[in-house]
């Protein structure tokens, strides 16, 4: 496509265009706004899910009552335990899953969760980290997926996928209430 | 009711009413050929431009936005902010995760076209389309300090061949005082059209890049410190930074890890996008004004539809007569009110079968002009499941349209009050 005929288009696009996070610079915090990446390739699903916590937790300072700890603890037990994309046939498994959260401490079903490299600098903000290794047996390129987030999470307004894997790159965004989608250029 | 005679009657009044109900078919097929042909078009665009680049997993540049860098990048549109070192793009090399690089180096032009400093993997690895390769149409790919590649486009508007000598200039823009008239470039090959912005580029190696900024100050060459192209020769360039790199991994499955490692570099501030990420995020924001386009193209078969029921309406005054006749010869209501069914719908399929033939040919023919004007690789296709729905929704809806002359019709006929003779 010829980048003369499209430039008074797109130009404006660059003012709009967001800044990539850097070494120095924090991770963006957006409540409502969550990211989450699929690497696929064959079977296998590697996913990674990034999320203030409010959106999952409904707070973000450190847990102190016994409400807030077993709010804590039934989240991150369902991150783990849950698949975060699924096809139709409900028939993916979780290989390995982690959970990187702040406040996890001693207070967390499992012994993997990592506390954030954040903590302590800004306890303003929180996020929640999630990596899972996913094998989906019927997967394919044409496959409509599903994602429990949107249902899970009442707080969570807008689920940005993106996706990579061996027919391409692409992205789209599940609005509230949306749930299924189709990997497509 | 006998069908056959329903079908037969149908005809009948349609040849007699020729004249006007043909405009209104033509009318109908007109909308209908909008309809599709935006559809038709809004499906090939999107494809077009998804097809850009493919076999790249990301693209490294200095820090920026995104879609900023998938503009200077892909689309030569806008310009880069910042260089990434040559040494950070050698670090990468060794890299085990990555499996090629192409560097790119931006910032001069050749008549408001870029020209870009690459090396051989540039026609090694860059790949558009669903993963096909660059071609050289012409030539070969550069080999000396001072050869250059031209784009299709580029060598068509000027009518470049082979072994030509151009002199490039320096920055960017269209007309420049600023030409590196010292070191004019050879045109050693002419890549294939891709109908992308591979095709509106020029392509020269690092080493050439550097060769001819060699004197160069403040931009402007200072007399008598410029090379030669045979002083040139022989001698060794490295470049101190390149614009943006584009890499290929060893696994995709890697890829967002090598995203996240490379966003996180401490050596300087880098961004590294998914090239498809970055494409379809800039095609939804995009996706707005084409959405606005369909809607108002269906307001304008909704009002050809309308029109239809106007004439059938209109037509109906005069028929009075005609069903009298057909009502004293038996005909039940119910046969009279399918006579409009039958001819709407009738009407309606032959407006979609002359809009399909009137589209294939407008495509076949403005095929090559959008190729050569926008770079749009359009294709004659068999059409997606979405746009058969939107053909078979132009029959319905006449149909459903029909139905307000055919009910009017069938409640006047009864109180004709001839009887339902006719009816079986």
């Amino acid at each position: 496509m010829h980048a003369a005929k499209l430039r008074p288009l797109l130009l404006p696009l660059l003012i709009a265009s967001p800044i990539a996070v850097s070494a120095e610079n924090p991770t963006a915090h957006q409540h409502g706004h969550a990211e989450l990446q699929l690497a696929l390739s064959g079977q296998t699903v590697e996913l990674y899910a990034l999320s203030p916590a409010y959106n999952l937790l409904g707070f973000e300072h450190e847990p102190r009552t016994s409400e807030e700890h077993q709010v804590v603890d039934t989240t991150i037990a369902w991150l783990h335990e849950t698949p975060l994309i699924n096809t139709l046939g409900l028939n993916c498994t979780i290989q390995a899953s982690e959970v990187r959260y702040a406040f996890a401490g001693d207070h967390s079903h499992h012994g993997s969760e990592h506390e954030s490299e954040n903590k302590g600098k800004h306890e303003s903000h929180t996020d929640i980290e999630i990596s899972q290794t996913l094998t989906c047996p019927d997967l394919d390129a044409a496959s409509l997926l599903s994602s429990p987030m949107g249902s899970r999470f009442s707080a969570l307004e807008h689920l940005e996928i993106a996706w990579t894997g061996p027919d391409g790159q692409g992205s789209l965004r599940l609005e509230r209430g949306e749930t299924s989608f189709q990997l497509g250029r | 009711m006998n069908t056959r005679l329903a079908l037969s009657l149908a005809a009948a009044s349609l040849w007699h009413r020729r004249r006007v109900l043909s405009l209104v078919c033509l009318t109908l097929t007109l909308s209908v050929t909008l309809l599709l042909g935006i559809q038709y078009l809004r499906t090939e665009v999107k494809q077009s431009f998804t097809s850009t680049i493919s076999g790249t997993d990301v693209i490294i540049g200095a820090r920026s936005g995104q879609l900023n860098l998938l503009l200077y990048t892909v689309f030569h549109l806008g310009d880069p902010t910042n260089n990434i070192r040559w040494s950070t793009f050698q670090q990468l090399k060794q890299d085990q995760r990555i499996d090629w690089l192409i560097p790119i180096s931006l910032g001069d032009s050749y008549q408001g076209y870029r020209v870009i400093g690459t090396d051989d993997a540039f026609l090694e690895h860059f790949q558009f389309g669903r993963g096909q390769a660059l071609q050289l149409a012409q030539g070969r790919w550069f080999e000396g300090v001072f050869d250059v590649v031209l784009g299709a486009n580029v060598a068509d508007e000027f009518n470049h061949r082979v072994d030509d000598r151009i002199v490039l200039s320096h920055g960017g823009g269209r007309t420049s005082f600023s030409n590196h008239d010292d070191t004019p470039f050879r045109v050693a090959g002419i890549l294939g059209s891709t109908g992308t912005p591979v095709d509106q580029a020029v392509y020269i190696s690092l080493a050439g890049m550097e060769a001819m900024h060699v004197g160069w100050q403040s931009g402007v060459a200072v007399p008598g410190r410029t090379l030669t192209p045979e002083q040139a020769e022989g001698r060794e360039f490295t470049p101190t930074a390149i614009t943006a790199a584009f890499a290929g991994l060893e696994r995709q499955i890697l890829t967002f890890q090598v995203q996240r490692a490379l966003n996180q570099y401490t050596g300087e501030p880098l961004t590294a996008i998914l090239p498809g990420v970055a494409l379809s995020e800039l095609w939804r924001l995009m996706s707005q004004f084409e959405r606005a386009l369909l809607g108002i193209t269906g307001f304008v078969v909704i009002i050809s539809l309308l029109g239809l029921a106007a004439v059938l309406l209109t037509l109906q005054a005069q028929r009075a007569h005609e069903i009298a006749v057909l009502r004293a010869t038996g005909a039940s209501p119910g046969l009279v009110a399918l006579l409009y069914v039958i001819e709407a719908v009738f009407l309606a399929i032959v407006a979609c079968g002359l809009a399909l033939m009137l589209g294939a040919v407008a495509v076949s023919a403005l095929t090559p002009w959008l190729q050569a004007a926008y770079g749009l690789q359009v294709q004659l296709r068999p059409l997606t499941t979405m746009e058969w729905g939107l053909l078979v929704s132009v029959p319905v809806a006449a149909l459903l349209v029909a139905l307000i002359p055919a009910f009017r019709t069938w409640w006047q006929s009864r109180s004709l009050g001839l009887g339902d003779t006719a009816e079986s």
